[in-house]
């Protein structure tokens, strides 16, 4: 497929025009590491934000970095670290359920995929101060700004952060940065089944200690908390933890180093090892709800992992519409929501992507998509279910 | 002075009809004069236009019912919460009638272990934390008129509070929403988790002000309260000084949880009104809060003390317990009434700014007031820019009513000079409405307009709000 590559703003607002004027439907991607995600658009070229590169804006006083979308996140996360600083969402590179390529910042906010973190310091909706984008009649436009608070008009942000590029061509994001805590430990049990380990988590989360990451491993058995900090606070709070972990298991605590080593490896799925043909998905759930899911996904998982308190479920499993549809039944039982984060090889078509939105808000949805993008030229088809 | 959108004679004709209709669907409802007179305004009390009538509906059916009427009579409609609303967000119109949801008042759930409630949105706002703080959790947002102001409210104008500075506003902190369309649907969006799949509707709708469907049920994220917290006070000889200081506490790498500034007018209504030993010779201070268990509290207030006093503090007061902190909060708490009794009437702006131009902001605007001969006293949310400049006036002097509203209009353009915003958690309303252009583009004007017509096609839900009125 033909990629389209601008190297400004001007110009990539001139190929959408054109676009939007000959009919023509672009396929948005930033380092295309999640071109696996939700539906294949109908696409007659791609038009690429690589080229959209560089921090344009860095305020540590302020906690304030502005950035072209295609910029990389490594990128961004090595200029905050030399003063400290870092992105509170933990946007994720290098999943195991990822394509190759380079994660962007345009990509973790297009797509509002966040890491560990989300649960205790929000989503990377929840850190986007302001946005640059093109809609798709080729208008350039602004969302927000660079301040901290702001309640001007409709959010558009939020509305573009997780819309997957069905709505617009994000050029631009400012977001808020945060204070590196210089200091991870982490408070393992291990030995432990899914409720119990979900019952740890939960009883971290709502202790007063700051607990800023909770996964169940299933493959390994264990339940692990985490704690970022300085080194005085962690030496208060990690033995709190443990305190509570007594109840659950024979546990112990995680050092700076072999904490940061595990907590990469749960940003990155590792637990769900090679996923080569396999799909995943994320299922969104209440975490009491959690345990007795898991019991209902089917044989044609593989493997799971859980994250946010239990909150996040990843299940890679077989590619197929049995597996499929067992899966999501048991996500509806739960009550939870759920979207597909990798489709396998030999997807099946008619399989739906993204929990289904009733009637009535697939007709805003369709209005909202029209609002932004009334010729059709974005992303066509990536948020149908 | 504020023009609504052009009436529509038709509705106002049909007024007993149109009472007589909606009877016949909610039980509670208000149409004669005297008894609209409470409805009349909110928050922004300058500002009054009895509505057609009021509704005051029991349940998300009944408000359904409502809206189905509404849209199939072509009837505006204003929804309300407590009509706490500083910028006038809940202003009735001639032509329509208020939906109050007073009446949907009950907490439904609380789930503790997955730190969620779901409540009504005519719950008050202290009342969640209330309603959990025994058991070691709060809901966070807190603007100061929580023990008034509405959960629907704050969802509507995506209320801030002192404590946004590490908790973030109201959209930070939901998890889901039920909302009826203005064609009387009834929608669940989000659920008792974070980051549902497909659009962020509960993003969009959040600080959306009404204008796109009206929210009924709220389901909110609760978090773990802290070991503890203790505020300290920070005296300063210029306001300079003390915005610098604010920038360094942050650059620092220390986050309070609340970063408060006052400056000397505030500082002596709030100190005669509440006696919290604030620091009269001061030309300003700070509240700072930090959280933790107490030896990481004394650790990090006396980090901040030294950084204080590196911009030259004239005081510094640490609290040592819970009841000191207390005293130091009541007259921030405090501050609007306070200032109500030196003035009887007085505009909140609500402008945000980058924090590094602090010091020089706080000089325009002192200057800007100096030619409109007005006073005007500053106590605002330092650590996240948000200024709230209080403008006096007398309201019964037409002349000096209207400089404070051009001082007003004046101030938030400088703020957007600066590369702020106009409004950082008071919401447009009615109030900014006209500073739009201001901000926003008239393609991104459009774009957000096309956004509300999607939702609401014939403008029924609150149409005189937030966008400008011309070409509307």
């Amino acid at each position: 497929m033909l990629i389209h590559a601008p190297e400004h703003e001007t110009a990539a607002s001139m190929l959408v025009e054109l676009a939007a004027n000959e009919g023509r439907r672009l396929l948005i991607e930033g380092g295309g590491t999640k071109r696996r995600f939700l539906r294949e658009p109908v696409a007659d070229a791609v038009i690429s934000t690589r080229k959209l590169s560089g921090i344009t804006l860095y305020s540590p006083d302020e906690l304030v970095m502005s950035a072209r979308a295609g910029t990389p996140i490594a990128q961004i996360r090595e200029v905050l670290a030399r003063k400290n600083q870092f992105l509170p969402a933990e946007p994720i590179e290098g999943a195991v359920y990822f394509e190759e390529g380079v994660a962007t910042i345009g990509g973790a906010v297009a797509s509002n995929f966040s890491g560990p973190r989300r649960i205790a310091s929000g989503a990377m909706r929840d850190h986007v101060l302001g946005l640059r984008f093109i809609n798709g009649n080729g208008e350039i436009m602004r969302a927000g700004g660079r301040v901290l608070k702001n309640v001007t008009g409709l959010d558009i942000c939020k509305i573009l952060a997780g819309s997957h590029g069905s709505l617009a061509l994000i050029t631009e994001v400012t977001f808020k940065v945060l204070p590196q805590p210089p200091v991870s430990a982490s408070v393992m049990v291990s030995d432990i089944n899914a409720p119990n380990g979900i019952a740890f988590l939960s009883a971290c989360l709502g202790s007063p200690y700051g607990v800023s990451g909770a996964a169940y491993l299933p493959a390994r058995g264990a339940a692990v908390v985490r704690l970022e900090a300085v080194a005085d606070s962690i030496a208060h709070r990690a033995p709190k933890l443990l305190e509570i972990a007594k109840e659950y298991g024979t546990s112990r605590i995680l050092d700076d180093k072999e904490s940061r080593t595990l907590w990469t490896n749960i940003a990155q799925a590792r637990g769900l090892g090679d996923c080569g043909n396999l799909a995943v998905w994320q299922i969104s759930a209440a975490p009491s709800k959690v345990p007795a899911m898991l019991t209902q996904l089917g044989p044609g998982v593989k493997k799971t992992l859980l994250d946010w308190g239990g909150g996040r479920v990843l299940v890679a499993g077989a590619p197929t519409m049995d597996a499929h549809l067992a899966i999501v039944t048991a996500a509806k039982e739960a009550g939870g929501g759920w979207m597909v984060l990798r489709r396998g090889v030999d997807w099946p078509d008619d399989a739906q992507m993204l929990s289904p939105e009733p009637a009535s808000l697939a007709k805003i949805s369709s209005g909202l998509r029209h609002s932004f993008d009334p010729h059709g030229v974005f992303s066509v088809g990536r948020m149908a279910s | 002075m504020i023009t609504q959108a052009p009436l529509n004679p038709h509705t106002i004709a049909q007024r007993n009809t149109i009472v007589a209709g909606l009877s016949a669907l909610v039980p509670d409802i208000i149409s004669a004069p005297d008894l609209l007179r409470p409805y009349e305004s909110d928050g922004l009390a300058i500002y009054r236009q009895v509505p057609l009538a009021v509704v005051l509906p029991h349940t998300t059916g009944q408000v359904a019912a409502v809206l189905r009427y509404c849209r199939d009579h072509q009837v505006r409609v204003v929804p309300r919460g407590a009509g706490t609303s500083l910028s006038g967000g809940a202003l009735p119109m001639a032509d329509a009638i208020v939906i109050g949801l007073a009446r949907l008042n009950r907490i439904l759930e609380v789930n503790l272990s997955d730190r969620y409630a779901v409540v009504q949105a005519g719950v008050t706002n202290l009342a969640i934390t209330d309603r959990v703080k025994p058991d070691g959790f709060f809901y966070a947002p807190d603007p100061s008129s929580q023990l008034a102001c509405m959960i629907g409210g704050n969802v509507a104008m995506n209320s801030g509070g002192a404590h946004c500075l590490k908790y973030g506003v109201t959209s930070n902190n939901l998890l889901g929403l039920k909302i009826v369309t203005i064609d009387g649907e009834i929608l669940e969006i989000g659920g008792p988790y974070v980051d549902a799949p497909g659009y962020d509707y509960l993003g969009l709708l959040t600080g959306s002000e009404g204008m796109l469907a009206i929210t009924t049920e709220v389901t909110v994220r609760l978090l773990a309260s802290p070991e503890g917290a203790r505020a300290m006070l920070a005296g300063f000889s210029s306001s300079a000084d003390a915005g610098a200081c604010v920038a360094a506490i942050i650059a620092a790498g220390v986050i309070p949880v609340a970063l408060e500034f006052m400056d000397r007018p505030a500082i002596h209504a709030c100190e005669a009104f509440a006696g919290a030993g604030y620091p009269m010779d001061a030309e300003a201070m700070l509240i700072i809060e930090v959280e933790g268990g107490d030896a990481e509290i004394d650790r990090d207030l006396i980090f901040i003390a030294e950084i204080c006093r590196r911009f030259r503090s004239t005081s510094i007061t640490i609290a040592q317990n819970e009841a000191q902190s207390a005293a130091i909060w009541k007259g921030r708490k405090s501050a609007f009434g306070a200032v109500g009794r030196i003035s009887d009437d007085y505009f909140c702006m609500d402008g945000v700014i980058p924090t590094s131009r602090l010091a020089e902001t706080l000089v325009r605007i002192a200057q800007l007031a100096a030619v409109k001969n007005l006073a005007v006293c500053n106590v605002f949310h330092a650590g996240d820019g948000n200024l709230h400049p209080l403008i006096m006036f007398d309201a019964n002097n037409a002349a000096s009513l209207q400089r404070a509203e051009t001082l007003g209009a004046e101030i938030l353009k400088l703020c957007v000079d600066m590369g702020g915003c106009l409004t950082g958690e008071h919401g447009v309303g009615i109030e900014k409405r006209d500073l739009m252009r201001v901000q926003f583009s008239d393609s991104e004007l459009a774009q957000q307009r096309r956004i509300k017509s999607v939702f609401d096609p014939g403008w029924l839900l609150n149409p005189s709000k937030v966008f400008p009125l011309v070409d509307a």
